[in-house]
């Protein structure tokens, strides 16, 4: 589903079928919610898929491919290359899917804990690569001399994608998404004024 | 298109103009001056109630490209109502939302519905007799109003015969209404011809026909 008809679908359920420019909850609104809505179905969905099948990927599909993004190589820091966009914030950086280069060399993730013995992995294991993103800043150890590129695949936040991207909702689990985000606006005024002529707003008698 | 000539026509007979007293041509066109905007005023307050509305409006609301300069659009001369307004984007439109003058300083400001023309978040406000956008940029826009009527007027030519003094009734400009509202017209005459005749039978039955119109045509169907 792309996130232009979900906005739509939450803003025509609240509003009763009405889609006019006095509608209190506005499309604006609703974009800002969803990145919750759909992160919380993502997690749901995520977990329910661990207890079913053992199974921790994401649908596919959702992946973003960033190529040929260029590294840099500070002088007194590690190498780093900048993600063109943001990724969604699953627990253990999972948003990032995975990095790769074009020796085919898979970059491997590392965790909190595992930074205070960076300087023994690389030692002990000598041919494996890793990362460690920081915000949008993803740092490589292990690089090879000569790797001037790298790609990678995310999972994007929700908040960057355009009304005709897909949003990341695994199948089945659009509905309770958007049943968040209509609780969620609930309750609001839908109709609160008559600046247009129809009068049959709540404040008109 | 309603007939003045008949409108003046019907309006004598209906009041008996000739027994209960004398009014000139310029009499009769600033009664209808004033009738025009009371029949507009009342029928765009109900714009979108029913077609019956719509259809009254058909020659007076209407869209015209405009140009938003550093977000400001000046009225057009022949405004009476705004509608809507929507801004254009590579020749698509999209929704503005009007906002109130104690709502521009906190949607200027907000995270979720900060203005922002690439993400189509576009609001107005009216200020200084002009429409006053957020974003302050400038771009196309279609404005949809309603114009003002334009004034209707009849002209009466005096004639003499010995035994007689006639008015002869020519039509300057006919009223740009659909001839359905004739009586909604006829009434709103004879209701201010009533008022100042002081002639309450008249006045009464102006009323009384515009309170029965305005209430046929505001029914939703």
């Amino acid at each position: 589903m792309i996130k232009g008809i979900f906005t739509d679908l939450v803003l025509l359920k609240i509003n009763g079928g009405i889609m006019n420019t006095e509608s209190a909850v506005k499309r604006e609104d609703i974009r800002a919610y969803i990145a919750p809505a759909i992160n919380w179905a993502m997690m749901k969905s995520y977990y329910l898929n661990i207890q079913s099948e053992g199974n921790r990927d994401f649908p596919s599909q959702f992946y973003g491919t960033f190529n040929d993004l260029d590294i840099v190589r500070p002088a007194s820091a590690r190498p780093y290359f900048i993600l063109p966009k943001g990724y969604v914030p699953l627990p253990s950086n999972q948003g990032i899917r995975y990095v790769t280069d074009g020796c085919d060399n898979t970059y491997t993730p590392l965790q909190d804990s595992d930074m205070a013995l960076i300087n023994y992995y690389s030692k002990q294991l000598t041919g494996v690569h890793f990362y460690r993103p920081s915000g949008n800043q993803v740092q490589l150890i292990g690089l090879p001399k000569l790797m001037n590129k790298i790609s990678a695949v995310v999972i994007v936040d929700v908040d960057q994608l355009t009304d005709d991207d897909i949003l990341p909702i695994q199948a089945g689990q659009e509905v309770d998404a958007i049943n968040v985000c209509v609780e969620f606006f609930t309750g609001q005024r839908q109709l609160p004024g008559d600046k247009l002529n129809n009068k049959a707003d709540i404040n008109v008698a | 298109m309603i007939d003045v000539v008949k409108l003046y026509n019907r309006q004598n007979e209906v009041s008996k103009n000739g027994t209960t007293g004398y009014s000139d041509q310029d009499d009769f066109n600033d009664r209808l001056y004033v009738a025009q905007f009371e029949i507009a005023e009342i029928l765009c307050d109900n714009y979108e109630r029913n077609q019956k509305v719509k259809d009254a409006l058909s020659e007076h609301v209407i869209s015209a490209d405009v140009s938003v300069v550093s977000g400001q659009l000046t009225k057009p001369t022949d405004y009476l109502r705004g509608f809507e307004v929507w801004p254009k984007a590579s020749g698509n439109i999209f929704p503005a939302t009007e906002i109130n003058i104690n709502e521009v300083s906190m949607y200027a400001t907000s995270y979720v519905r900060k203005p922002d023309l690439a993400k189509k978040q576009v609001y107005y406000y009216f200020l200084n007799n002009k429409y006053n956008f957020l974003p302050g940029s400038s771009f196309d826009a279609t404005l949809v109003y309603c114009k003002k009527p334009v004034p209707a007027t009849i002209t009466l030519t005096e004639s003499s015969t010995d035994n007689s003094d006639f008015l002869t009734p020519t039509g300057g400009t006919n009223l740009a209404w659909p001839e359905n509202l004739f009586n909604l017209f006829l009434y709103s005459m004879l209701e201010k011809l009533g008022m100042e005749m002081k002639d309450n039978l008249v006045y009464e039955y102006g009323l009384l026909g515009i309170q029965l119109t305005t209430n046929k045509l505001t029914t939703t169907a």
